[in-house]
């Protein structure tokens, strides 16, 4: 635990130095981090290499456009088949989309550095003399060889990271390759909405600053998203370096705290002082999701009748889903095509037949599927064109669903998930 | 057709069945002539276990008023385990049915082994007779009444 002072009342250029040191200081070799567009009004994943490329990083802007779990599974796909050598030239590409980095300019200039991350060391040794001998002269790939290669940094949200450890349990990603940087969260706004507020806003703020003080003061804004509103996990679950937020002065100062060896690595390099933890943190937290409990509340929706009014069977759910993981989906394959004759048939027997007709099933097997893995990070509310809360319905069903297996999703990559294990004395009020 | 206004409807019950367990206490009970109610059809799986939600959620899709899934009694199956992990699907299948507004007591689960032939005949009663009282579903969900 240490404590990051914070200049110009501006926690996430608090961050961005950080990360810069990191890199400088060759401790990771890139970092996954959300980065402002020039017009500001979005932020996009990037992953940088080079120290001077992070002018724009702001992993606190209140916008959730993508959950970032998939990013990282998608820059795991070598890692997890083995070095074959036709997955390992598909994943390049993949990544590179994914990336989407504001500038074409850095776009190119971060191809170049990601295939060649000997260039970049000793691109950055120049910028610091001493180091930068020892890295000319070192035969790059010798050293690779002979150390493990430096992590690569990934900045996530408490909901990501949750997802994230699902994925690994669910053998879609590993961890190894990455030092996970865990960052508190309030809430976020939709792509939408966040775009339209910054059009809207005042020139001389900015409105990650704007959101920062409502919620600090305990105000939750009227546009945060459905998800965001009901979240109990403001805080992550797993970190390997966690940056603290809540509970302290965030104009002043911010938190920084070793949570695994990997993370204490890199906290000892980087050389800060050890200082106790926050007395408030405990309560402010508590505090926090007391308040979101309340805002959930509020919140009733007739499942049922959203889902066969309103669903256009787009199936954008499934496509933004962390969870939903299966290279093929049942939903995509022939069980789900008919012969008219089966619909006359059906239309027949109840005298009416809403089509496409399995809206229902579709959402229910997803359902099924993913419950007890959901982290409710509601990206699938986002993608709904129709404005279904799915969101919030997952969120409910999930938790009861997880609460009923004694377990939650993202807790912790110890427990077994729920539906590859059992215990014999359980459950009996299933049964009669 | 709107709930409990037609006298001659009478539940149709789809049962998945455990090959090892309740499909042979299903056939003790037919052949020792015990009589129970006509309402269901029989489906025989290898093991509860292999039954995916999915099957329940298609059937009911399709027009079942209710599932009945039954396999050997925990401790008992076949497979050394797969009624447990049977066990955990359904409970988390049970806990968002009632979350979607499906009335979870369509869906019934319950344990018969090769030798309660009686049970089954009982168990079969008893959800046609759960059925017949919630009335037929409304699923393929109709949104003009």
């Amino acid at each position: 635990m240490a404590i990051i002072k914070v200049k110009d009342n501006n926690p996430a250029a608090a961050i961005r130095e950080l990360l810069r040191t990191m890199l400088e200081k060759q401790l990771v070799s890139a970092i996954l981090v959300p980065q402002e567009i020039p017009s500001k009004k979005t932020v996009v994943q990037t992953l940088v290499s080079d120290p001077d490329k992070l002018d724009a990083v702001n992993p606190l802007a209140p916008i959730f456009s993508i959950n970032s779990a998939r990013i990282v599974v998608k820059m795991c796909i070598d890692q997890m088949t083995g070095p074959v050598s036709g997955q390992a030239v598909s994943e390049q590409p993949a990544e590179e989309k994914e990336a989407e980095p504001p500038e074409a300019e850095d776009s190119a200039s971060e191809q170049k550095q990601e295939q060649a991350p000997e260039q970049e060391q000793g691109k950055s040794g120049e910028q610091a003399p001493a180091e930068a001998q020892s890295a000319a002269e070192d035969e790059p790939a010798a050293a690779e060889g002979q150390s493990a290669p430096a992590p690569i940094a990934v900045v996530l949200r408490p909901c990501e990271i949750r997802a994230l450890i699902e994925l690994v349990k669910l053998q879609q990603a590993s961890l190894d390759p990455f030092l996970v940087i865990g960052v508190d969260c309030w809430g976020t706004y939709s792509v939408q909405d966040y775009a339209a507020m910054v059009t809207q806003g005042p020139q001389d703020s900015s409105v990650t600053a704007d959101f920062l003080k409502q919620v600090t003061a305990g105000n939750f804004p009227e546009e945060l998203r459905g998800a965001c509103r009901a979240c109990q996990y403001p805080v992550p679950t797993y970190a390997d370096l966690a940056i603290q937020l809540i509970g302290d002065d965030i104009s002043q100062q911010i938190r920084i705290e070793a949570q695994s060896e990997k993370g204490k690595e890199i906290f000892n390099a980087l050389g800060f002082e050890v200082t106790a933890e926050s007395k408030e943190r405990k309560s402010a937290v508590e505090k926090l999701k007391e308040a979101k409990k309340q805002l959930a509340e509020q919140d009733k929706a007739d499942f049922l009748e959203m889902i066969s009014s309103l669903c256009i069977n787009c199936h954008n759910c499934r496509a933004v889903c962390p969870i939903c993981y299966c290279k093929q989906c049942v939903f995509d394959g022939k069980v789900f095509e008919y012969p008219l004759e089966k619909y006359l048939n059906w239309s027949g027997k109840k005298g009416v037949l809403p089509v496409p007709p399995d809206k229902l099933l579709f959402h229910l097997t997803r359902m099924s599927h993913v419950a007890t893995s959901c982290v409710a990070c509601g990206q699938c509310e986002a993608a709904c064109p129709s404005g279904i809360p799915l969101g919030r319905i997952f969120q409910r069903i999930s938790t009861a669903a997880q609460e009923a297996l004694g377990y939650e999703a993202g807790r912790s990559l110890d427990d077994d998930l729920p539906l590859t294990t059992f215990r014999e004395n359980e459950l009996s009020a299933v049964e009669d | 057709m709107t709930e409990g206004n037609n006298k001659d409807w009478s539940p149709r019950i789809v049962a998945f069945l455990c090959n090892w367990c309740s499909y042979a206490g299903a056939d003790l009970a037919g052949v020792s002539r015990m009589q129970y109610a006509p309402n269901i059809r029989i489906i025989r799986v290898p093991c509860s276990g292999r039954i995916n939600p999915l099957y329940i959620l298609s059937a009911l899709r399709q027009g079942a008023d209710g599932v009945l899934v039954s396999g050997c009694h925990p401790g008992d199956c076949h497979y050394i385990s797969g009624n447990y992990v049977a066990r955990r699907k359904f409970n988390m299948l049970k806990k968002f049915l009632e979350h979607v507004g499906i009335c979870p007591e369509r869906v019934q689960f319950s344990w018969v082994s090769a030798a309660e032939g009686a049970r089954f005949a009982a168990l079969v009663d008893k959800v046609a007779e759960d059925i017949k009282r919630i009335g037929p579903a409304k699923i393929p969900m109709v949104p003009v009444k």
